[in-house]
């Protein structure tokens, strides 16, 4: 796997050499310009990669969750039937981040609304653009993280609840708070698109 | 290619053991022995697919109910009722699970 | 990381391999064992573990028959994991079985070169270390297509071609030929677990090598101790020597040129866990105490520690090497079983807790 990092970072850098030269030698080199990038780039586009990204990151973050502790608790399970009712609560866990990233994006998609194109680049309407897009990274990053952490302390609870049932208990209480994590991205989420008005006409 | 490789090893140690059970059945015996009776309870069933149309539904309804009925226009306030109840249907299962746990103990002692 | 791609594709096993673990013999059910008086309390004894294999047993049964439904259950439960793993851990498993045709291999070749009965022989060989070219073993006639078979049919062609020529195999003494092959078996699966892409940098690779390391320095310690008297000289004896694990390459270098169980009691004081061995065993205080009796406990304290490594693996996550664990504490298990049992057949209730319990 380590060595074939280096081809899958070498192919990327190639063709962004052999663009970039291009663009200079032709003598586009202005051409590479952030703050027309940022001018230029629609309020609608930043929305939408926001409201994407925070699904998308959180539902990949749940799954990833769900599988690491759902393997577990089968293998655990044919041995000791006993802990499949109560390692669902990881399941769960894992299920409530994406159940985060959902309740989000909705906030979020209240928040687009059909405008002209010459009164969408308005500083409003650009603050809304980029508070979505960051808000929703936020809480996709988070929520990543947090499925991640709570299907890898699952994953461990249910093995250990296999071996020593009285162990289950105090595992779930890392759960928890590994879980409440994806809850501080959603209130960040939430405070950073609260101040966000909908796109409308100025 | 598994498969066939297991039949053909077992053929030695055939005449020590009557006819090895494959692995498939001997798991079949060990979940037999663990858990006689049905295979999976209706109250199992109802209890799980409640709890899955609950954190389906009840956040994102509670949300549109906030935002349209209760506090109108308030979006982040119907987001925050939405989490809280999706961390109720949360700590609801936890404490079914517990208590069906602690049951079938109790059963097994008596 | 391990954490994050782990379970893809071996959650499942490892749950599994936890679930055998958990069902291991506790020193509670041991000490019941001991309780017994005769073997059909003791089969009522180990009929939550092995009632399956035990059921159908008619009653006059011997030690021999169940410890040979005790490796039953083994095996059976090791080739259910065989046929759910897949990838790296599928060669690994693999590479457990190795060690078990290293020992069939050398049984069938004892028993070609002196023109026993082969299917007596089949008969005797280790279940886990069969393979369907194993029987072709016993159709050589000689010894150079014996070592042809064997490079051809068996999956230990690799150890034997870099090692062994065919001349070496009737000259050579047995034991130093398994101890050849066992020497580039270790290295080889140490060189996976180690180097494998998948496994490097892992919790596999770290215990793996803990664990192979030390099952590397006994054989070493063991050739050196068993080769006193006989005629191997000091360079062949280096040659069998693992080159991994805590000894290598000091301590090996020492041991090559060790001439007595003190001189072996020096090259091994450079590791400190092992310098208490031989303190335990007394072994090299003299000239005295030289093999025999004490021999046998050095070897019991090296069952000990086996099973405390495989015991600790237990607790680490997401590692393969929880599969080697499970299936050393499983054999021990078995020989602990078997041990107890010949203790009540021949009725020496005064060594019946010579065993070693792990949990």
């Amino acid at each position: 796997m380590l060595s074939s990092y280096g081809s899958s970072y070498s192919y990327p850098a190639l063709a962004a050499i052999v663009i970039g030269s291009y663009i200079l030698f032709t003598g586009d080199g202005e051409y590479f310009n952030v703050g027309k990038f940022l001018e230029e780039t629609s309020p609608y586009s930043w929305a939408a990669a926001g409201i994407g990204l925070c699904i998308g990151l959180s539902v990949i973050g749940a799954a990833w969750g769900i599988f690491v502790t759902g393997s577990s608790i089968l293998g655990g399970g044919v041995r000791a039937p006993r802990i499949r009712t109560k390692n669902l609560i990881s399941i769960i866990f894992c299920e409530v981040v994406a159940i985060y990233g959902v309740i989000i994006c909705i906030v979020f998609s209240s928040k687009i609304t059909s405008i002209p194109t010459q009164d969408l680049y308005h500083p409003e309407n650009f603050y809304t653009g980029y508070a979505l897009f960051w808000g929703g990274l936020t809480v996709g990053a988070c929520n990543l993280i947090c499925g991640v952490a709570v299907g890898i302390t699952g994953s461990t609870a249910a093995l250990a609840d296999a071996a020593d049932q009285t162990l289950f208990v105090k595992i779930l209480v890392v759960e928890i708070f590994g879980g409440v994590l994806g809850l501080f991205g959603l209130i960040i989420g939430l405070l950073v698109s609260g101040k966000a008005t909908e796109f409308q006409r100025h | 290619m598994a498969t066939r490789r297991v039949k053909s090893t077992e053929k030695p140690s055939d005449d020590a053991a009557p006819a090895a059970p494959v692995l498939p059945k001997g798991m079949q015996a060990e979940k037999m022995r663990a858990n006689p009776g049905p295979a999976i309870p209706a109250e199992v069933l109802v209890k799980l697919f409640g709890f899955t149309a609950a954190m389906l539904i009840a956040p994102i309804g509670c949300y549109y109910l906030s935002t349209n009925v209760l506090f109108p226009g308030s979006t982040v306030t119907g987001a925050s009722i939405a989490a809280v109840v999706a961390n109720v249907v949360l700590i609801a299962f936890v404490v079914v699970a517990m208590r069906e746990d602690d049951g079938e103990e109790s059963k097994k002692n008596k | 990381m391990e954490g994050l791609f782990f379970n893809v594709h071996s959650g499942y096993v490892e749950g599994i391999v936890r679930g055998y673990r958990n069902s291991l013999l506790t020193s509670s059910n041991y000490s019941n064992l001991t309780q017994c008086e005769t073997l059909d309390d003791l089969k009522l004894q180990l009929t939550p573990s092995y009632g399956e294999q035990l059921a159908n047993v008619a009653s006059p049964f011997t030690t021999s028959t169940i410890a040979s439904k005790a490796t039953d259950k083994l095996v059976q439960d090791f080739r259910y994991l065989r046929a759910q793993a897949t990838g790296a851990l599928a060669k690994f498993m693999d590479f457990l079985t190795y060690s078990y045709m290293i020992d069939n291999v050398a049984l069938l070749i004892t028993g070609t070169l002196h023109e026993r009965d082969t299917k007596d022989l089949l008969e005797r060989c280790h279940p886990l270390g069969v393979f369907e070219g194993l029987p072709a073993l016993c159709v050589a006639s000689n010894i150079e297509e014996l070592y042809s078979i064997v490079l051809v049919e068996t999956p230990l062609a690799p150890f034997f071609k870099n090692n062994l020529r065919s001349a070496d195999l009737d000259e050579l003494n047995i034991e130093i030929v398994r101890n050849t092959l066992y020497k580039s078996y270790l290295e080889a699966f140490h060189d996976f677990c180690t180097t494998d892409p998948t496994l490097k940098g892992t919790p596999t690779a770290e215990l793996m090598s803990e664990i192979l390391g030390f099952e590397a320095d006994r054989r070493a310690i063991n050739i050196t101790l068993n080769s006193f008297g006989t005629d191997l000289s000091k360079a062949d004896r280096k040659r069998l020597y693992p080159e991994i694990g805590k000894l290598h390459p000091e301590g090996s270098l020492m041991l090559s040129r060790a001439d007595d169980p003190e001189a072996v009691r020096l090259a091994v004081e450079i590791v400190g866990e092992y310098r208490s061995f031989f303190d335990q065993s007394g072994l090299g205080q003299g000239p005295g105490s030289a093999l025999g009796g004490t021999q046998k406990s050095l070897e019991d304290i090296f069952y000990q520690k086996e099973m405390e490594l495989a015991k600790d693996t237990f607790t680490h996550h997401f590692t393969f090497a929880v599969v080697y664990a499970w299936l050393k504490l499983q054999e021990q298990e078995i020989r602990n079983i078997t041990w107890i049992a010949e203790c009540i057949a021949q009725n020496q209730k005064d060594r019946i807790g010579n065993y070693i319990s792990v949990f």
